[in-house]
């Protein structure tokens, strides 16, 4: 009949083997998304390998575990104002609540900085397939945010507003855009005081997508000398639209 | 998961505070490099947070579906690196040795994960040693088959067998 000794029969023991596979994902790319489709389709075939899944798991549950770095919760929840879920995402929370989230905002200071990005986001009920959709991004140190930025693709307005950020008084924070090469672009020295309004150049604009990563470090009064941050970058965070 | 589901960012949080040092541990040992991992990492909570409403508890444990999830996000990154690069890097990369749990992970297992060690403990060292590797290389058929210089078809039926003897022991 069929060719034996391949994966040409299809008893129990062969959809097992199968379903080890695609969870391992041994297979070549082809192979692979059949057996994914068929996992989609065939209920008894997906308990089969989400057994083997959970089988293997422990090969990696046993790895020694690392704590990741403090920052990667803050861009975890930075993430979650542009991602909430689809039941929340479809209730549209007005501007201030979702803003509320970035911990370590008084009420006054978040109703100010609410105020000044919000000429740059209250065309945020376009439709959401509009483009050029404002950007924000919460800058937070040690979970307490030191500035919000909001970036209008349509003029390339930077709007910066400090929250709560106190540094010597012989260094200045300096904002950076981080391109996915690593390299870092300066965007200008910030206020820490009062909200700055900066403008960015034609051809660094396309980079302002949502997902590019800013950062702030701390500079020499007038800015880094080098071009590239010289002091601790105390913070970055990844720009995301608010839909 | 159902809070999580719901749009709790509370409970949100504490997986991530009780899961993320484990599932950090997996990126790096899949990726060995911190900054990729970090973004495996950030993704694979903000897709949690987007999809907990399809986890099923009938399925299995979270962690195993966290685990899964971390696993295969950090083979897909690994693998379009690996496109970027030379076909070359597949074989550098099966060079390393996986030098399977260290003592420290041997006493950090848990009882489920102790029995998956004893079955993988019965096979023989070469589809031991294959599995764990694609475990945490994301290797195919034909990367082990390259790796081992051995024909694509030897391989497969010697890891099959090898999955038909782990099914039988989980099963005992």
């Amino acid at each position: 009949m069929t060719e034996s000794g391949d994966i040409g029969g299809t008893g129990p023991e062969d959809d097992d083997v199968l379903a080890a596979e695609c969870a391992l994902r041994l297979l070549p790319p082809a192979e692979q998304a059949t057996a994914e489709a068929r996992r989609d389709r065939e209920p008894a075939f997906a308990a089969r390998v989400t057994r083997w899944e959970m089988e293997f798991a422990a090969i990696g549950e046993a790895v020694v575990p690392v704590s990741p770095p403090g920052h990667i919760w803050t861009r975890i929840e930075a993430g979650l104002a542009a991602a909430p879920p689809p039941r929340a995402a479809a209730t549209r929370e007005p501007l201030l609540r979702r803003l509320a989230f970035w911990r370590g905002l008084s009420l006054a200071s978040l109703a100010a900085a609410a105020a000044s990005i919000v000429a740059l986001v209250v065309v945020v009920n376009r439709p959401a397939e509009a483009p050029d959709l404002p950007l924000v991004a919460g800058l937070a140190e040690d979970d307490q945010t030191v500035y919000l930025i909001g970036y209008q693709p349509d003029t390339g307005a930077l709007t910066t507003v400090p929250v709560s950020i106190s540094i010597g008084a012989d260094r200045v924070p300096q904002l950076w855009l981080v391109l996915p090469t690593g390299e870092t672009i300066p965007l200008g020295i910030l206020s820490t005081t009062a909200p700055g309004h900066h403008s960015v150049p034609a051809p660094l604009r396309p980079n302002f997508q949502a997902g590019a990563t800013i950062a702030v470090s701390i500079e020499p009064p007038g800015g880094s000398p080098t071009g590239m941050p010289t002091g601790p970058i105390i913070s970055q965070a990844m720009l995301s639209t608010l839909l | 998961m159902a809070r999580i589901a719901s749009g709790d960012r509370g409970a949100l949080a504490a997986l991530y505070r009780a899961t993320s040092p484990k599932l950090f541990g997996i990126c790096l040992r899949i990726l060995h490099d911190a900054s990729e991992a970090e973004e495996v990492l950030q993704e694979l909570y903000l897709s949690v947070w987007r999809n907990a409403g399809r986890f099923d508890p009938q399925r299995g444990r979270p962690m195993g579906w966290l685990v899964t999830l971390a696993r295969n996000a950090s083979i897909d990154r690994l693998r379009s690196a690996r496109v970027l690069r030379s076909a070359t890097s597949v074989d550098d990369a099966v060079e390393i040795a996986d030098p399977g749990p260290t003592p420290l992970e041997g006493t950090l297992l848990l009882d489920d994960n102790r029995r998956l060690e004893a079955c993988l403990g019965g096979l023989d060292a070469l589809a031991r040693d294959s599995l764990r590797r694609t475990f945490f290389d994301g290797l195919t058929y034909e990367d082990l088959a390259r790796a081992r210089n051995s024909p694509l078809g030897t391989v497969k039926s010697q890891i099959r067998r090898a999955l038909i003897k782990l099914k039988a022991c989980l099963e005992r």
